[in-house]
């Protein structure tokens, strides 16, 4: 498994079953050792799965999992369904800050009665996809529950390469070393994904991987592009482009071309999907692939371990991945034909939860670029800001707004206090503490909604107060937001009984701004150079409009 | 007898692998009395490994009792032919 991204930090994964499912942890803990994560394992006797989950004594709630696996064989599922959605709502309260994944049921044998088997009242097969609709309205009511689609392996790699007869009459295994490594590579992306590890973004060459052809010497109306025929597999390679930008994967260009013909390519062919509004930086020029790419990553303010590049050409990949081991280069198969499947079988973009940030994400990166303009054209920035005409709205968690604050705490690197990582279900339970304070400030001015952009967590049951975690989307950083979140944040540690504010910067990598953001803030640093306290925050910037709710 | 040798040779590289072990302080008699990782779970970690390494497919009955280098070569050797 090719995973080039930052590790995930310590992650203590659970795993109960009604089968033997060790080779499938071994496999899967190799994997994601290979990839730099550090996992610690725990694996319930095949069978005790109830009461492992159920009993006060058990030793899985002893193991404090952040995320438990539930691997039931499909028969069992299928003739315990009722007794199943009930044990995994018990597991979803009793394990609240635990993420729980559930393999949907796949059924591995052969039936005899093949023919009758649909025609039949007594489908198995049937009953067996009632339960994975049951299953799947089941776990949306769930938040910290989400299935794991096993059906979806079973009928992509087939039963026959899957099961091993031997090995579930031997050792109660039942898949094949085949299944296992499927079964296992699936496991080890859900838990990347999880941790946030997703990418951010997707750098795509234009000749011969939009479209087929070279622009420069083929012409616009000689490029295979369309919607039928041969040409049709790059129209449905950039339908599944476009569909990816939905679920908040962010996109660019990266090409060797002259600009002007090939933008009036892009808006103008009948058959272009994937037009200029689509992407949020390009790159079309003649330089080294590799200096644009960085370029991108500055302009769009992502690491360079958020973005995967796609380009036909194996020289330009490889100059790639030796310029910038961080960026993700896979190899493009060489018949476009196999472009489209290619694409939905990368994992780097895969994520349980769509938040609405994820869905907006394309549109709100346009409209930066028009603030960019904004800002350029203005006399001063003061004067630019003030016509941003800039809304700030404070509230605290809540069910809506849980995702997005985790997937902040996941990926914000820079302007991040103490780069804390939390999980859904660990930020509900942050929340749901009456000592805990946790903020999230939403953003807006007149040319867009930019959503949950910063987060706060506030600890009241220290004196002074900590502040656990600030943070804020670099997409929004200076224009007085920040100042606006701290001012806000001790207004309401005010109510609480609280003036003094404690925090301690946790230096990484990329969060240098964060210290020069204190400094110049109110915050006073003590003898340890990392440790601040705030006795008085700064004012709201005045071309900013605060609303908060009542805490 | 060279076919022999040859399949012993490679059953020694593949039982190393497995067992994550150093190929010459493999014992001179493989089995799961001299290897200590070589429990019911190993064993079939390594049953696995042979079918992938010389292409062949043990019965449910013969996977048991493929304990010991001898039994696993000679069972090779059958099954190659």
């Amino acid at each position: 498994m090719n995973v080039s991204s930052p590790h995930l930090p310590a992650v203590k994964v659970a795993v109960v079953s009604s089968y033997t499912v060790d080779l499938i942890v071994r496999d899967a803990a190799q994997q994601l050792k290979n990839s730099g994560s550090e996992v610690e394992w725990f694996v319930t006797p095949f069978g005790q799965y109830r009461q492992e989950i159920l009993s006060n004594e058990s030793a899985l709630l002893k193991f404090q999992p952040n995320v438990i696996l539930i691997a039931l064989h499909g028969p069992e599922l299928v003739e315990n369904s009722l007794e199943i959605s009930d044990l995994l709502m018990a597991a979803s309260s009793r394990f609240a800050t635990s993420t729980i994944l559930v393999h949907n049921c796949a059924l591995l044998l052969p039936l005899p009665m093949k023919f009758l088997e649909w025609n039949s009242d007594r489908s198995v097969r049937r009953a067996a996809a009632e339960v994975n609709v049951a299953l799947s309205q089941l776990v949306s009511k769930l938040p910290n529950v989400h299935l794991l689609d096993l059906e979806e392996l079973v009928s992509r790699y087939g039963a026959e390469k899957m099961y091993d007869a031997r090995l579930y009459y031997l050792a109660k295994m039942q898949f094949s070393p085949f299944g296992t490594q499927a079964i296992a590579t699936q496991l080890a992306w859900a838990l990347l994904a999880i941790g946030g590890r997703r990418k951010k973004c997707l750098i795509l060459d234009l000749d011969n991987t939009l479209w087929g052809g070279i622009l420069g010497e083929d012409g616009v109306e000689h490029l295979r592009l369309s919607s039928d025929g041969e040409g049709k597999a790059f129209h449905d390679f950039q339908r599944h482009i476009l569909a990816l930008t939905t679920t908040g994967t962010i996109l660019a260009i990266c090409s060797k071309n002259d600009e002007t013909p090939a933008l009036q390519a892009m808006d103008s062919h009948p058959d272009m999907i994937l037009r200029k509004e689509h992407f949020a930086a390009i790159r079309i020029n003649w330089l080294d692939k590799s200096q644009n790419i960085r370029s991108i990553a500055e302009e769009l303010n992502i690491g360079l371990d958020a973005l995967v590049f796609l380009d036909d050409s194996p020289q330009e990949r490889e100059l790639v991945r030796i310029e910038l081991p961080a960026v993700t280069v896979p190899d493009l198969p060489n018949d476009p034909s196999a472009y489209p499947a290619f694409l939905a079988s990368l994992p780097y973009f895969e994520t349980f939860s769509v938040t609405e940030e994820d869905a907006s994400r394309r549109v709100m990166y346009a409209q930066e670029r028009q603030r960019k303009e904004i800002q350029e054209g203005a006399k001063s920035v003061e004067e630019a800001l003030m016509s941003l005409q800039i809304k700030v709205l404070v509230q605290s968690a809540s069910a809506f707004t849980i995702p997005r604050i985790a997937q902040l705490t996941q990926k914000t690197n820079q302007f991040n206090l103490s780069t804390k990582r939390y999980t859904e279900a660990e930020i509900r339970a942050l929340s749901s503490d009456p000592h805990c304070i946790v903020l999230c400030v939403s953003a807006s001015d007149r040319l867009g909604d930019s959503g949950i952009v910063g987060v706060a967590i506030l600890k009241t049951d220290t004196s002074p107060a900590t502040i656990d975690t600030l943070l804020m989307s670099c997409r929004v950083l200076g224009r007085g937001i920040e100042q606006a979140l701290v001012s806000v944040m001790q207004t309401i540690a005010q109510r609480h009984g609280t003036t003094t504010l404690a925090a301690e910067y946790v230096p990484t990598k990329k969060n240098g701004m964060v210290k020069k953001f204190l400094t110049e803030n109110g915050f006073v640093s003590l003898n340890d150079q990392n440790k601040f306290v705030l006795e008085k925050s700064g004012e709201v910037p005045r071309w900013i409009k605060v609303q908060y709710e009542e805490f | 007898m060279k076919n022999s040798d040859d399949i012993q040779k490679r059953l020694r590289k593949t039982i190393a692998a497995v067992f994550e072990l150093e190929e010459q302080h493999l014992p001179e008699d493989p089995s799961p009395q001299t290897i200590e990782r070589w429990d019911s779970l190993g064993h079939l970690q390594l049953i696995i490994a042979i079918e992938q390494e010389f292409n062949v497919h043990f019965t449910m009955e013969k996977i048991p009792k493929l304990t010991s280098l001898e039994l696993i070569t000679s069972e090779v050797l059958h099954a190659t032919r």
